[in-house]
Formats: C-alpha cells, sequence, structure tokens
C-alpha cells in the first residue's frame, strides 16, 4: 500500500505553476422610451446601480517565482489588467479594443533583504477599500504613479511608502515628469482598522520644455474663461507686429490625504467604513485659443492651482437576518471649491450630498428581492447652472436672459430621488455583494432638472429646430443585467 | 409580473438525495498562507461548511485532531500514510489549504484558495485532485481565513463529490 500511495502521490500534478486571472465584468440592457442612453441619472451620487455603464477588466498575475512555506527563498510575480468601458452591443463603443487600456502593470517581489516586505516596481495603486454604493474609492493613493514601492505587512501593521513619477497620468501627450511620493499605514484589530495616508505630485518649470507648467502674463481670469484673451489683447495691442506675451515658467504641485475608520463585528453590524479625503488637483495644462486666424496656446497654471475636494463618506452593511435580509446605507458628502474663480458656476466650485439605502430579502438561497432608494442635493456657488425647463436658456439671475452673463440655467440647485426595485439572481449564495449576480431591475428618478439623464435631445429654441423640445422630470428604466467579479 | 412567474417558473428545484446511510468521513483541513510562511488554524466557519456540505451528501464529518501541525508531517505521501494509520484504513479525507492575496480591484480585494483534496481508504486506494476558488473579499483587513470562509460552501460541494468518485471506485 505505501508504495502504491508513494507512486500515485509522484503522479499528482503540481499546482498548475503560476498564472492566475481574475476580473470583473458588468452589462446591461435599459431601454428607457424616453430619450435616454441606458442610464437612470447622470452619476454615481445617486448609487451606482443603474447608473454605469457596461466595463470589464481582465486581471492576470504569474509567479515567475511561487512563495514556499518552508524557506526563505525569493518569491516574484507580475501583475497586468487589462480594462474598458464598453461591451459590444451594449454601448456606442461596442465593445471595440480602443476603449480598453493596459492600465496596471508590476512586478512584485518578496523576501528580497527585508522579511515581511514586498517590493512593487510598475504601476502602484492601492486603495483601502470602497464606498460600495457609490463604487469610489477615497482612500487610494498611486492612481496615477509608475514608481516603486514598499509594503511591510504584519498580523497588525501595514506600511506602504513608494514614490515615482504621474507625469504620463496627468499630461498624457503633453508629457513632463510630475515626482510623485506618498504612503499610508494602517492598524488594526478583529473589530477595528484605522488608516491614513496620503500622495505629493511636483512638477517642476523645465526652461524650454513645451510641457512644463507656464503662466500667460497679463491675462485676466474672465478673458480666459470666455475665451476672449486674444481679443483682449488685441484690442490694447492692435499692431500685429505686437508680441502676444511669452509664457513664463512656473512649478505646480498637487496632492491629497485620506483617513479611514472601519469597524464592525457586532450583531448585526457586519461592518462601517468610513472615508474622510482632502485633495488638491493638479494645475491644468495650457489650452489653444483662436481668434481672427491668430492662434495662441494660454498657459494657466495660477489660474488652476487652487482647486481642492474634500470628501466625507460611510458606509454601513448590517446583516439584519442571515442569509435572509441584508442592508446597506450610505452617504456622500463632497465639497469642491476654486479659489481662483468667482464668477463661473463651474464643477470645481459647488457641494453634494447623498444618501443610499439598499434592502435586499433572500426569496430562495439564489433569488433575491432588491430595493433602493437615494436622495441627492447637488448646489452651485458660482450661480446657475442647471436648467429647469425646455425654456431655460431665456433666464439666468433674475429671470432675465443675459447673452454676455456666465450662468447657464435657472437654478443653483439639482434635487434627485431615485428609487429601484427588483429580482436578483445570485448563483453563489444569498449576500448583498455575492456575486455574480443577474438583475431585473426597474428604475426610477425624479429630478427638478429637465431631462436629468443621458440623452440626445435637442436644448436649442432656435426657430430652425426641427425637433422640437422636451420637458420631463421623470425618468423610467427598465433593466437586464448582470455584474461578476471572478 | 407574467415574466416573473415564468422566471420562477424555470428555475431549477434540486431535489433532496433518497435517504440512504450516513458515511462517516475521517476529515483534516489546513491552511496555509506561502507569503507569510504561516500555518493558520482553519476557521470554525469552514468546518461547519464541510460538515453542512458533507450532510447534504449523506456523509459524516469526523474531525481529526493533530500534533504537532498536521502539515508538518513530511510530504503528503507521509500524511496519506498517517491519516491511514489514525482511521484504521477507513475512509478519510485531507484538505490542505493555500490563500493568497492576487489582487486589488476596484476596491475589493481578490484571493485565491488552492485546495488539495485527498481522499484515501485501504479498500480504494488514494483519490487527489487539485482546486482553485478565487473569491472576492470586500474589506482590506479581511485574512486568509476569510478567504477560506468565503469558499468553503463551495470547497464543501466538490470535496463531498470527490468523495463520492472515491466511493464509487470502491465498489
Amino acid at each position: 500500500m505505501s508504495f502504491l500511495l508513494a507512486m500515485i502521490m509522484m503522479a499528482i500534478p503540481q499546482a498548475e505553476a503560476g498564472a492566475r486571472v481574475g476580473g470583473y465584468a458588468r452589462i446591461m440592457a435599459r431601454p428607457d422610451l424616453q430619450g435616454g442612453s441606458g442610464r437612470l441619472g447622470y452619476w454615481n451620487l445617486y448609487g451606482r446601480l443603474l447608473n454605469e455603464s457596461p466595463y470589464a477588466a481582465l486581471d492576470f498575475d504569474y509567479d515567475v517565482l511561487e512563495p514556499e512555506m518552508d524557506g526563505n527563498e525569493p518569491w516574484t510575480t507580475i501583475h497586468m489588467r487589462v480594462e474598458g468601458g464598453s461591451v459590444g452591443g451594449a454601448d456606442p463603443g461596442n465593445g471595440r479594443l480602443d476603449n480598453f487600456r493596459l492600465s496596471q502593470l508590476y512586478v512584485l517581489a518578496g523576501n528580497v533583504l527585508l522579511d515581511n516586505v514586498s517590493w512593487q516596481v510598475g504601476t502602484l495603486e492601492k486603495s483601502m477599500g470602497d464606498l460600495g454604493l457609490y463604487d469610489m474609492r477615497p482612500a487610494t493613493i498611486f492612481f496615477n504613479t509608475v514608481g516603486m514601492s514598499a509594503q511591510l505587512r504584519t498580523d497588525n501593521v501595514e506600511l506602504i511608502a513608494g514614490a515615482g513619477d504621474a507625469g504620463y497620468a496627468i499630461r498624457g501627450e503633453n508629457y513632463n515628469p510630475i515626482l510623485s511620493t506618498g504612503g499610508s499605514a494602517r492598524w488594526g484589530i478583529d473589530h477595528l482598522q484605522i488608516g491614513a495616508g496620503g500622495q505629493w505630485n511636483f512638477e517642476s518649470s523645465v526652461e524650454g520644455h513645451i510641457h512644463a507648467p507656464y503662466d500667460t502674463p497679463s491675462m485676466q481670469y474672465e478673458d480666459w474663461i470666455r475665451g476672449e484673451v486674444i481679443q483682449s489683447f488685441r484690442a490694447e495691442n492692435p499692431i500685429s507686429a505686437d508680441r502676444f506675451p511669452d509664457p513664463v515658467s512656473s512649478t505646480a504641485d498637487s496632492g491629497h490625504l485620506f483617513g479611514y475608520l472601519g469597524f464592525g463585528g457586532w450583531g448585526p453590524l457586519s461592518w462601517n467604513s468610513t472615508y474622510l479625503r482632502w485633495e488638491r488637483t493638479h494645475p491644468e495644462g495650457p489650452k489653444t485659443e483662436t481668434w481672427n486666424g491668430e492662434s495662441e496656446p494660454l498657459h494657466a497654471t495660477s489660474f488652476t492651482d487652487e482647486r481642492t475636494v474634500l470628501t466625507v463618506g460611510n458606509e454601513m452593511l448590517l446583516t439584519l437576518v442571515p442569509n435572509k435580509l441584508d442592508v446597506a446605507w450610505a452617504a456622500l458628502y463632497g465639497n469642491h471649491q476654486d479659489a481662483d474663480n468667482d464668477i463661473a458656476p463651474s464643477d470645481h466650485d459647488r457641494w453634494y450630498a447623498s444618501s443610499v439605502l439598499r434592502v435586499q430579502a433572500a426569496i430562495t438561497p439564489t433569488l433575491a428581492w432588491l430595493t433602493e432608494s437615494s436622495i441627492a442635493k447637488e448646489y452651485s456657488r458660482n450661480g446657475r447652472n442647471i436648467r429647469e425647463h425646455e425654456d431655460s436658456i431665456f433666464s439666468n439671475s433674475n429671470g432675465l436672459a443675459d447673452t454676455r452673463g456666465l450662468e447657464f440655467g435657472d437654478t443653483d440647485t439639482r434635487t434627485t430621488w431615485q428609487g429601484k426595485a427588483g429580482f436578483v439572481f445570485n448563483p453563489l449564495g444569498p449576500g448583498i455583494f455575492s456575486r455574480p449576480s443577474l438583475r431585473l431591475l426597474y428604475g426610477l428618478q425624479h429630478s427638478n432638472q429637465n431631462n436629468a439623464f443621458s440623452n440626445h435631445f435637442v436644448t436649442t429654441l432656435d426657430q430652425y429646430n426641427e425637433f422640437g423640445t422636451v420637458e420631463q422630470h421623470w425618468h423610467h428604466v427598465l433593466a437586464l443585467e448582470a455584474e461578476a467579479w471572478f | 409580473m407574467v415574466l416573473v412567474f415564468a422566471i420562477m417558473g424555470c428555475m431549477s428545484t434540486k431535489t433532496l438525495p433518497p435517504a440512504q446511510a450516513t458515511t462517516a468521513v475521517a476529515t483534516v483541513i489546513t491552511l496555509e498562507s506561502p507569503e507569510d510562511r504561516e500555518r493558520l488554524a482553519p476557521p470554525h466557519a469552514v468546518v461547519e461548511s464541510l460538515r453542512t456540505g458533507f450532510s447534504k451528501n449523506g456523509l459524516s464529518l469526523q474531525p481529526i485532531g493533530t500534533k504537532p501541525p498536521f502539515s508538518q508531517l513530511g510530504t503528503r505521501h507521509h500524511r496519506t500514510e498517517w491519516l491511514l494509520d489514525q482511521t484504521d484504513g477507513s475512509l478519510a479525507v485531507m484538505i490542505e489549504t493555500e490563500a493568497r492575496q492576487r489582487s486589488q480591484l476596484g476596491g475589493r480585494f481578490q484571493w485565491e484558495v488552492t485546495a488539495t483534496i485527498t481522499v484515501v481508504s485501504k479498500e480504494s486506494g488514494v483519490l487527489v485532485e487539485q482546486l482553485r476558488l478565487p473569491t472576492t473579499l470586500p474589506h482590506i483587513h479581511q485574512s486568509e481565513q476569510d478567504a477560506l470562509v468565503a469558499i468553503g460552501a463551495r470547497l464543501a460541494e466538490k470535496t463531498a463529490v470527490l468523495i463520492q468518485r472515491h466511493q464509487r471506485s470502491g465498489t
């Protein structure tokens, strides 16, 4: 018997060394017969459910050297991710591969130089989790950085420090190196987790480099917003021999700090995650303005370097009846401020607050009934930017038409309510985040904004508009969709 | 609503297997974290998942305690021999698992559990199968034990199927 056993053991295929694959996918059909393009509302502030488009991600790992239990040999893994937001027949991109990108590539190595430390070279993104109902990750570092990081992990502590270059992620084709450095720390015991982290990016001036940060001197903010910088300059300098001012070299920096508090495992409270994040966004690069046949790049580093975003979010997961009734509740507050801009409504000068409640009741171990509701308010600080009515273009501040005004609509506040309900099929069993998940849902939205969803309506009130205008504040969608983590 | 009832009508309703004599299965389960080089205690919830999965298939889980840690008993061949000695050659199963965090994806944490399941009895010999069971956990603090709990029901089902195959091979 012993000999037989030994022979059989020798014949056992060892773990197919190396390759491991995972990923994420969501696809949906959401006809609404109201002119929408498949989403209930504008964005995730009203809950990600029914407000997101198709998405697919494939994640690959290959163990070049597998970690061994007995021994202290180095191990190393190569990781790649391909992802994108298009699927054939489900969105305008029709699954074309130009909608996808190799978003992650890194090599991870352990047991090199230091115990309990793993080294990562390549893309460095790390996160302490998400607000699942919003699909937002405030506690993330190195989202845009390629470089090197070290991660120390013990039973209760995790430390990450890294540095690299965020230039291509932030500037794209207009590349200029942006030094990025930061780190995070997390301490935890069974029922409590505390984390903090941050990242700082610095873009230095490089003499003569056309994509380095610059400022165009003597430029007025209002002219820049209106696209009238050259016009104003030529009004004061009408002779074409007068040279448009040369850009002046500058520097740019940006960064963020975050905190994370997690606790749970008490009674019905499965877990509660609280995130706090403060961010100063990176100044913009130049944009080209053309007037009267003259084109000039306008450098606006000092016009875009005081934009900040404060985000506070909380998500609570409750198991009221195990394997039968789950509840997820989340709230989000965001405050965007732009100290450079006091005149025009903008996404950089607004605040918003939202709350989402999802209840999922298991009918059988694999079939559930889902109900979700959200309420959200968005407020523009620098004037009105929401059109409540089809003829809003005629009304601005004080109800008066202002063709030179910077406002866009007839109100500064958007209030949105959404309700969603339907059947969910979870082959792997019950749970509010059990995946794969196949859903048959009905969604309903009311907003004070006219046509508050992505659409292709004509909004002009021109007498030659052959399609006419539409006013509607209720939006309905019926959704057949699937989502999977694998 | 008609559509809903149509869908529900099409759903398969699993019929329970006919009542049969319960077969005792001496069981050992181990959990390792190769990246941290740690041998971990399998959580109680996994043992319960296995117990439930076994009982649905007419099997009764009989845990076997080991000292020193089972996975330190030489090679898998030695451990299988040891298991046969403990059970006097009757049916036993050894589930050796390794859990590794694979990736972070969209704010979730992807893990993979590799399970080597060895079913052995003096009468029917040895049957070994290796499985890879991926799972996605929602929180950063979750560990190898949480990954094992998350795949517990699938592991139980697959182990029970393997035991039944092993039993059929001996008849």
